[in-house]
């Protein structure tokens, strides 16, 4: 069992179970459910774990200054190797990269070849962790900001939808996977367009926690929601939470 | 009660404010042109994004008593994005239009050309410059994927000011681009939405420093 880095989600729901894949939807930005993903991947980071990021929706310039914002110096991060980011923005886009620990994808990218160049990259970066014998002792996340920008990137729902079916099943076989340890997997997923594609994401997830806000007469109120988890849960859990300057505090209402 | 100057020193160095119209009738756009007065009269330096009819900005700076020529070419440079597209020329010092074919990708590339022309000649430290959007949704009418262009532009930015660390704020009305809103928030160091409760204007801070705490926009000063 690996923590969520918030104390109300351990003691509520329990610890996540090792290698599980959690999606966070944030329904609108005003939730700012990216920022409870980011507050995950920056405790896990301080606590001297692995981190493997797929850039998808910013330019990598972006991505930096939330690091940042969490107190996280990313070019320190990626020259220690402690960071690894696959830029596939970057690599759908035609923006190179040269700093240490990021990942261009190479060639054309299609729903038939991102699964194949994932797991090469993947299996790259981790045969560099098992050169420097970084597995001892820490454990693996990995983050995909965000899984909805897919759509943006490849045009089409069907085209979408074809890669993230694929990519599970490539998943379940390349040495990537298997030759070396695995990790956690954290998705994120941005708005409430597409809920076919959404469905498909929501039934491959072990868990799935999604975040609304709202602006009432006495300001912002958060809610976040768990609507899945390994567990058969006989009700819906449901927090409100606010972001404080040391974290994201989360009260349960039921 | 939150006076303009504490607003502004919300924003850390190099940050970015985002300034959300979420009701129309609460009037965030303007607060921002108070804002830009309030900048422009202290002597700050502006670079000022224009994505509206130049008419427009002009309107709205006079109801709230600044004549702008006063401060262009001075200390307030405007690129009028929306006159380089619809090919509006203008013979106005300090407003600068780029000339011939324009598409999405040429705009990026003829930008960056530019601003990087225009910071040469022009000897500003970092710490005294703004950047102001007005406003960003403006990116939905002037550009055929606008949530791409918008990212090449913050990209364009970060390229060609990583040495000076300007201040920036945005102004965004998300029913008229509301496929930016994620991006708006992601950037944004800070974020203000702009809402009429209980009959008043208010800004309620939503991200940064001061988290949840409510303004009125349009207090007598």
């Amino acid at each position: 069992m690996v923590s969520w880095e918030i104390k109300a989600l351990d003691r509520e729901i329990g610890e996540i179970k090792k290698y599980s894949l959690v999606l966070i939807h944030q329904e609108d930005p005003l939730s700012r459910g990216i920022d409870i993903l980011y507050h995950i991947l920056t405790a896990k980071l301080k606590k001297d774990n692995l981190i493997g990021y797929f850039n998808i929706s910013y330019p990598l310039p972006l991505v930096f200054r939330a690091l940042r914002r969490f107190g996280i110096d990313p070019t320190k991060e990626l020259e220690e190797l402690r960071l690894a980011i696959i830029d596939t923005f970057g690599s759908f886009h035609g923006i190179r990269s040269t700093i240490k620990g990021v990942w261009t994808l190479e060639g054309m990218l299609s729903s038939e070849t991102l699964p194949i160049k994932y797991a090469q990259v993947i299996e790259a970066h981790k045969s560099v962790w098992a050169e420097n014998n970084m597995f001892e002792g820490r454990d693996i996340y990995g983050f995909a900001v965000a899984i909805s920008s897919y759509l943006e990137l490849f045009g089409s729902l069907e085209e979408t939808l074809r890669y993230l079916e694929l990519s599970s099943e490539v998943r379940a076989v390349h040495p990537a996977y298997k030759k070396y340890p695995r990790g956690t997997n954290f998705w994120l997923w941005m708005g409430k367009d597409h809920p076919d594609v959404f469905a498909s994401v929501y039934r491959r997830a072990d868990y799935v926690l999604r975040t609304r806000g709202y602006l009432t007469e006495d300001g912002i109120k958060r809610e976040l929601t768990v609507l899945k988890t390994p567990e058969l849960e006989k009700e819906v859990i449901k927090f409100e939470y606010e972001f404080k300057r040391d974290g994201i505090k989360l009260s349960k209402i039921y | 009660m939150l006076p303009i100057g504490d607003i502004l020193d919300l924003i850390p160095e190099n940050g970015v404010m985002t300034v959300v119209q979420r009701d129309l009738e609460a009037n965030g756009d303007r607060y921002v042109l108070l804002i830009l007065k309030y900048l422009l009269k202290k002597g700050e330096h502006v670079f000022l994004f224009l994505y509206e009819p130049y008419t427009f900005l002009t309107r709205n700076l006079r109801n709230i008593g600044l004549n702008v020529e006063e401060y262009l070419d001075r200390n307030l440079i405007i690129f009028d994005v929306f006159g380089s597209i619809n090919k509006i020329e203008k013979d106005v010092k300090g407003v600068y239009t780029l000339s011939g074919y324009m598409d999405d990708v040429i705009f990026i590339s003829k930008v960056k050309e530019w601003a990087e022309g225009v910071l040469k000649k022009r000897e500003v430290k970092g710490n005294r410059l703004w950047i102001v959007t007005y406003l960003s949704s403006g990116v939905c009418k002037l550009f055929h994927n606008p949530l791409y262009t918008y990212k090449m532009i913050l990209l364009t930015k970060e390229d060609i000011l990583k040495e000076k660390s300007p201040r920036t704020i945005i102004t965004y009305s998300p029913v008229e681009c509301p496929i930016l809103e994620d991006i708006v928030y992601f950037v944004s160091d800070v974020v203000i939405e702009t809402k009429v409760i209980k009959g008043k204007r208010v800004g309620i801070i939503s991200k940064g420093p001061e988290e949840n705490v409510m303004f009125e926009l349009f207090e007598e000063r």
